[in-house]
């Protein structure tokens, strides 16, 4: 009996389901039946919803694409630092170029001047010593070792270097003239007072000394010492360095000058070699290393 | 009562997303049918009167949404829920897959329905063979979004605080909270 019922009540929905849309389908199909009034409560009634929702997933999708261009930001962000590092590596590079080409310049214009005087051979500065306790750098010689031989004195725009100690296979080990064992005769430059520049050998500093001036030899601190031309070896007049300090004791024969190098040997990169041997100091002509 | 409530709303909440978000129009066939998922629920997962009463209101909300002749969507959600109800009649349809399965069927029987009826009820209507070349991508299309509107509308059923009936043999979602 209730299966009955349930039976009934099952077939009277199915045919209100399926006459009802019917009904209003036909209904709303007729001109003019889309102004009914119920349409018009509908469309009042579902739109703010629809309103609201597009709200909502507008600004969700406003953020969606906020974070997008956030995420873009930073990408451009990391490119751009990616760019300025690349940009300042490449800065860097080209004022290293520039600093060379400058220091290039002035070794060529130092060449220049010199050239007609003695024969310089231009050789880069590939590595130092591993001890302090030996103030010796290495060169590559530019045109083969042929022409350098042990002795030969080196030199930049800033003065002398020191002296070639050994040649081989386009290679040369210069002794610096801080090294204890240089030894190279000076004069000052202003009172001409004779002496020896030797290395001080100091292991913390570039340091040398001038022995052998008389306690009565006249030096200032700050005076230049060249290259006297003695022994022929250096060429004369060539910059050693400038007098650091001076002292003079009640006894002895001669007073202590400290001498400070005109070359910074911490910054060596090029020198010359001075290949031909110098012409007697009564006929060089008077032309200082200086810049 | 509640459940009916609860599908309602739902159904409500579907349509309006579905008439609002701006779904990627894939080919011009337009985003899922969110409503199709709800009519495949219903037909499956309720016995006739408990699934008509939702139907109808938010069937006749479908056509408001769509702006279409008031009943075309009703229609076509009424037909397809009574084949479904037929359907579950003679199978036992359980877990989610199967649910997929037979939304994406019915909305390939939706998609015929609303032709026939557009054809029959509405003399302008022209876009039925549009309609019908894209109804199987859109049926395809409406699949991902099935799984979410089954799962959601079954949790909203289990919720049901005044439910005492024992769940009925049929479509069974074994991902569903008990």
């Amino acid at each position: 009996m209730a299966s009955g019922n349930r039976r009934r009540i099952d077939l009277a929905v199915i045919l209100i389901l399926l006459a009802l849309p019917v009904f209003v389908l036909y209904v709303s199909t007729r001109p003019g039946v889309r102004q009914h009034p119920a349409n018009r409560v509908l469309l009042s009634a579902t739109a703010p919803l629809q309103l609201l929702m597009a709200n909502v997933f507008g600004g969700l999708a406003n953020l969606w694409q906020d974070y997008l261009v956030l995420s873009d930001v930073q990408r451009d962000n990391r490119e751009l630092r990616r760019e300025v590092a690349r940009l300042g590596q490449e800065n860097r590079r080209l004022a290293a170029l520039a600093t060379e080409n400058q220091r290039l310049r002035e070794m060529l214009a130092f060449r220049d001047r010199h050239d007609a005087h003695y024969q310089l051979l231009p050789a880069r500065v590939i590595g130092r010593s591993l001890t302090p306790y030996f103030r010796v750098i290495r060169l590559r010689l530019s045109v083969g070792s042929a022409q350098v031989k042990a002795g030969m004195p080196v030199v930049t725009r800033e003065g002398v270097v020191g002296t070639v100690e050994r040649v081989a296979a386009g290679y040369s080990d210069v002794m610096l003239l801080v090294d204890a064992r240089s030894a190279i005769d000076v004069v000052s430059q202003e009172g001409r007072v004779r002496g020896i520049v030797k290395g001080m050998g100091e292991t913390d500093r570039y340091a040398a000394r001038m022995d052998y001036t008389l306690r009565t030899d006249e030096l200032k601190p700050g005076e230049f010492v060249v290259t006297s031309g003695m022994g022929q070896r250096f060429p004369r007049d060539l910059l050693v360095g400038r007098v650091e300090s001076i002292e003079k004791k009640q006894f002895g024969l001669y007073q202590k000058v400290t001498i400070a190098p005109a070359v910074d040997f911490s910054r060596l990169e090029e020198v010359f070699v001075i290949t031909s041997p110098p012409d007697e100091p009564n006929k060089v002509p008077s032309a200082r290393a200086t810049p | 009562m509640i459940k009916n409530l609860t599908a309602t709303l739902f159904g409500i909440l579907l349509l309006t997303l579905q008439s609002s978000v701006a779904f990627p129009d894939l080919l011009g066939m337009g985003g899922p049918d969110l409503f199709v998922c709800l009519v495949a629920y219903l037909g499956l997962r309720r016995d006739l009167v408990a699934g008509a009463i939702p139907l109808v209101i938010v069937g006749f909300l479908a056509d408001t949404y769509a702006a279409t002749p008031a009943g075309l969507h009703l229609g076509t959600a009424v037909i397809v829920f009574l084949l479904l109800q037929l359907l579950q009649m003679r199978l036992v349809i359980r877990g989610l897959g199967a649910g997929v399965v037979i939304v994406v069927l019915s909305s390939l029987a939706a998609a015929i329905v609303f032709w026939l009826l557009a054809t029959i009820f509405v003399p302008s209507f022209s876009g039925g063979v549009a309609l019908l070349r894209f109804a199987f991508p859109k049926a395809l299309l409406t699949a991902p979004f099935a799984i979410v509107v089954l799962w959601v509308m079954s949790w909203l059923d289990g919720i049901d605080p005044w439910s005492r009936r024992p769940s009925r043999n049929g479509l069974q979602f074994d991902l569903l909270p008990r």
